[in-house]
């Protein structure tokens, strides 16, 4: 299994946009084959992003935060993002925990 | 020097990318491992990548030759400029040679015996206009052969580059006054060249051996690569 595939989904998060979903999966964070260190792949998979990606860990607690905080800087950055018309449940956050990025 | 496999497939290319070849860029072989991986995805993605519609990349590619210029969805963009010929750092002579003789293609560099790796003159494309390259000699070292050509640099390259002019020392954050810290002229790095900067972060994170020092780098790792899709300042890897 390679880090980009998800396996076995754990947390799942439908975002809005025009009336078509924008969805989060998150896979469960497994520890990499002959290494000691973890990965969590993830998939924002939308109308205009289709996104398959992973955060690596020194255990699968640290993976998890890692992959929930790149994966709101990936939908900052997506294509139904930029349009703003992105939401959940119909606020504009979108509820995952974030950096501070600066410009 | 490992050949590519007759039969190809993405799992070769998968063992090939986790091969210390490429994820170590101080690895003497470095520079023409990632070029004989990019000569891989070219032979199996010749043309852009189909996906279903899960996202997930198809194994049958159509190529109706329309896109040849568009870059695959999960390929670096430093690949795809090796494979367009655009830039190809080579660091051993032996490699090169294995590297022409699988691939049919006669290289733009040769390395000569001090060590100098002479570069014929060649036409890359920047910022979209053609831009003859005459040719020139330079030092093996895959980090100076990155140096050299700004087509090999990764977001963090290029951002100390253009916002560190003298070696480093500055009180100014990059893009700490707002600018685009690519400086105004430059591109703000695509998502597949902070994927390739995550994977050379990734790289460097395995190589510590202590689980504290490699706890903070990959929440280092994963920020930069954030910052990076942000086109925002990269932190330290390392900080101090």
């Amino acid at each position: 299994m390679n880090q980009l595939e998800l396996g076995q989904i754990i947390a799942i998060r439908d975002l809005e946009f025009d009336g078509n979903s924008v969805r989060v999966s998150i896979g469960i964070p497994r520890q990499e084959p002959g290494g000691t260190d973890y990965v969590c792949p993830y998939e924002i998979f939308g109308p205009l992003t289709k996104k398959a990606f992973y955060a690596m860990g020194i255990d699968a607690i640290q993976a998890l935060h890692l992959a929930m905080k790149t994966i709101d800087a990936e939908l900052d950055v997506c294509a139904e993002r930029k349009t703003g018309r992105l939401t959940w449940l119909g606020g504009q956050d979108l509820g995952f925990p974030s950096w501070k990025i600066e410009q | 020097m490992r050949s590519p496999p007759k039969q190809l497939t993405l799992k070769h290319l998968d063992a090939m990318i986790a091969d210390s070849r490429y994820r170590n860029p101080s690895h003497p072989e470095h520079a023409p491992w990632i070029d004989l991986v990019a000569k891989g995805f070219k032979t199996l993605f010749p043309g852009p990548v189909r996906r279903d519609e899960t996202g997930r990349p198809l194994d049958s590619i159509a190529n109706d030759g329309a896109n040849e210029n568009r870059r695959p969805a999960r390929m670096p963009d430093t690949m795809f400029r090796l494979i367009k010929g655009e830039a190809a750092p080579i660091t051993s002579e032996k490699t090169l040679s294995a590297m022409r003789e699988n691939s049919g293609v006669e290289s733009t560099h040769s390395l000569n015996q001090s060590g100098m790796v002479h570069v014929r003159a060649y036409t890359r494309v920047q910022d979209g206009t053609q831009v003859e390259v005459s040719e020139y000699d330079r030092t093996a070292s895959a980090q100076s052969a990155a140096n050299q050509d700004n087509a090999t640099q990764t977001p963090d390259d290029k951002r100390s580059q253009a916002s560190v002019p003298d070696n480093g020392k500055t009180d100014t954050p990059p893009g700490g006054d707002g600018q685009n810290p690519l400086g105004p002229n430059a591109d703000v790095a695509s998502a597949a060249d902070c994927e390739y900067q995550f994977a050379i972060d990734n790289a460097r994170c395995r190589t510590l051996p202590n689980n504290i020092l490699r706890q903070q780098c990959w929440a280092n790792a994963m920020q930069r690569y954030a910052a990076c899709l942000h086109g925002g300042f990269l932190p330290p890897l390392f900080p101090r």
